[in-house]
């Protein structure tokens, strides 16, 4: 088998000796290409089920996120005017300070008690859909919720 | 019980000294008692705490070294080797014992003043004034006047402090709260022992349990979970937790549901893989659902801090080891009616160490009420120096990375069981080298796989990037598979692909992965 992988190797270094330019514009475009393999998006929305997203930034409501920087500039964690409007790695940073200084977890992720603490009110940071447990009651008696 | 007992004669017997004292300070009253009491437990924790050990026979002492019997702790002074609670209950118990002592107990006459004789003749002071037509004055002996009888000292003089049913219902509830305090810890750490004790294969094990009845929250320190048959040294235990947590939320209290967060400070997972069985540790015991059969109420939150997992591949001679560490995690937002009334989905939220270099972040929302597995997410991996995955790669190749670091991004997404997604591993100026005394074959095809990696690299300045993307294919059709557990299987499964597939230097190929 090592001997196989040998040949291999050698035949692949053979074929592509050749191909010893591979530029910055190319590796920009194949950057280009696979990015929107690995960006994130909400899946599709149902009827009394909650938002599912791969990232934190997608589960906010408009506005969310200028919320949280809002207030961690009011608390001396982020500088002044730097209310972008997206979860970048200053705000999240700047998170991550908040719930060492609160003894909370410190992942740097908004959650609903960061939140909290940070004085903001969740249901208006996230995205949510209120009154799902009416439409899922048969699954939450199942599970033993009243 | 004979501890008990004593106890309760001294109460008598001191109850004597509570009856007397106050004479000489100008009577019993609830606030006099109370100082009393206070003295009481000022004497009883810096005098009779210390002392103890020299009269209990069964009573270590602080300068006794180890035994071989078991003897009880030294209270210390304050009592404060048993907790700071201790000076605190003690003394809140004396004043209250002082307080009731002096509410009740007769208020003795004052010294000079003589009693009066209570109806008939009470001496009246009243401005003499002259009658009319000049008759003299009136007054001498004068008459008893409603409301101008001076107010003597008796026995049955009006007290002046709070109302007496206010007195007996606080020392009622005080008492209560004492009673729950002192005997729910002792009948709660036998039953959670009791129910830990029957994990299958398990050794469970706690240094402390504490419940707080004011705060609504309980604790466990220093829990530890051993393989009953594990050969492995005793250092290494399948699951440790410094201190584990849980508290009720007062606001869903107030709402009618009983949900609570829990906490987990200094957890740690210790897996070994190995081919022997009695060595082997690489399932994590479930012990959560024990917890939940001790615990009345549903989890909303789980908050972990400064967490740890290391992972021992014992199956090679390398002993390679995956160590991650300082891991700060939530989920939220479990599938309880207060969540969903919200509206919010399960999250999970982590970052952490791997190795010394490898900054890790891992993110993902769930659906755990959906028929079909639902989630999604993403995790990365950044910086982490190809060679601290020395030993795992040369366990597995016999070639060994030399230098050059490796970012690793994976998205993922499951809908009704169905997971798609990328994982994207990217070398940074990589190398390697065959390990330590291969033969000559080895050491070729690590030159050949170095110049491979050199060929393949995107020669980009101070970078020198090898970089593919690999998709993520699978389908869950159990229909008892759980999100949590097939989240991380496919977070380790895309890690161990990612880094194999990239460091082996050869050209990656397409896995499914659950």
């Amino acid at each position: 088998m090592n001997r196989a992988r040998l040949a291999a190797a050698a035949l692949l270094w053979t074929s592509c000796i050749h191909a010893r330019q591979v530029g910055e514009p190319e590796q920009k475009k194949e950057q280009a290409r696979e990015e929107p393999a690995l960006a994130g998006r909400r899946l599709p929305a149902k009827a009394g089920r909650p938002p599912i997203a791969p990232s934190p930034e997608a589960l906010l409501a408009p506005g969310g996120a200028k919320q949280i920087q809002s207030a961690l500039t009011r608390k001396g964690l982020l500088a002044q005017g730097h209310e972008t409007g997206k979860l970048d790695e200053r705000t999240s940073a700047a998170l991550r300070k908040f719930q060492e200084r609160q003894g909370l977890a410190a992942t740097g992720a908004p959650d609903h008690e960061t939140l909290r603490q940070l004085g903001l009110d969740p249901k208006r940071v996230f995205r949510t859909r209120p009154g799902a447990d009416q439409a899922r009651e048969p699954e939450l008696e199942q599970k033993g919720e009243k | 019980m004979l501890g008990v007992l004593v106890h309760l004669a001294n109460g008598w017997i001191l109850a004597l000294f509570y009856a007397i004292a106050p004479q000489a300070w100008g009577g019993a009253t609830w606030w006099r008692g109370a100082v009393l009491g206070l003295v009481h437990a000022a004497v009883v924790l810096t005098v009779a705490m210390p002392i103890l050990p020299g009269l209990h026979p069964r009573m270590a002492s602080e300068q006794q070294g180890p035994d071989a019997g078991r003897l009880l702790e030294p209270p210390g002074f304050l009592g404060l080797h048993y907790g700071w609670q201790t000076p605190l209950w003690l003394t809140a118990g004396h004043v209250l014992y002082g307080l009731v002592l002096g509410h009740f107990l007769p208020r003795h006459r004052p010294r000079g003043r003589r009693p009066s004789r209570s109806g008939s003749r009470a001496r009246v002071t009243r401005p003499r004034r002259s009658l009319p037509f000049g008759r003299g004055t009136a007054g001498g002996r004068g008459e008893l006047r409603r409301g101008s009888r001076m107010a003597d000292a008796g026995p049955r003089t009006r007290r002046r402090g709070p109302p007496r049913w206010l007195v007996v219902t606080a020392a009622i509830v005080l008492a209560i709260a004492g009673a729950l305090r002192f005997a729910l810890n002792p009948i709660l750490e036998a039953h959670v022992r009791d129910v830990l004790s029957q994990m299958k294969g398990m050794s469970v094990t706690f240094a402390d349990l504490s419940v707080s009845v004011f705060r609504l929250s309980g604790e466990i320190t220093d829990l530890k979970v051993e393989k009953r048959s594990s050969a492995v040294a005793r250092g290494k235990p399948l699951f440790f937790v410094r201190r584990m947590s849980a508290g009720l939320y007062w606001r869903e209290l107030l709402h009618g549901h009983v949900v609570a967060k829990a906490e987990l400070d200094h957890p740690k997972v210790n897996l070994i893989a190995a081919h022997e069985k009695s060595r082997q540790q690489t399932e994590v015991p479930d012990l959560a659902e024990k917890l939940k059969k001790l615990a009345p109420f549903k989890l909303d939150r789980i908050a972990i801090k400064d967490g740890e997992l290391t992972f021992t591949d014992a199956t090679e001679p390398e002993q390679a080891q995956l160590w991650l560490h300082g891991v700060q995690a939530t989920v939220e937002n479990f599938a309880t009616r207060p969540a969903l009334q919200r509206g919010s989905p399960t999250v999970l939220a982590l970052s952490g160490t791997l190795q010394r270099t490898g900054r890790v972040s891992v993110f993902a929302s769930a659906d755990p009420l959906a028929k079909g597995l639902t989630f999604a997410g993403q995790a990365r991996l950044a910086g982490l120096h190809l060679t601290e995955l020395a030993s795992f790669m040369a366990a597995r190749s016999g070639l060994e990375p030399a230098r050059g670091t490796i970012d690793l991004s994976a998205r993922f997404e499951a809908q009704d069981g169905r997971i798609t997604g990328a994982l994207r591993p990217v070398l940074k100026a990589p190398g390697v080298k065959a390990k330590n005394g291969a033969g000559i074959f080895k050491r070729l095809e690590a030159a050949i796989a170095d110049s491979a990696l050199e060929v393949f690299s995107d020669r980009v300045p101070s970078r020198d990037a090898v970089a593919t993307t690999l998709p993520i294919r699978g389908e869950v059709k159990d229909p008892k598979a759980q999100v949590w557990p097939t989240v991380f299987a496919l977070l380790r499964n895309a890690f161990v692909t990612g880094v194999t597939d990239s460091v082996a230097g050869l050209a990656p190929h397409a896995q499914a992965s659950r």
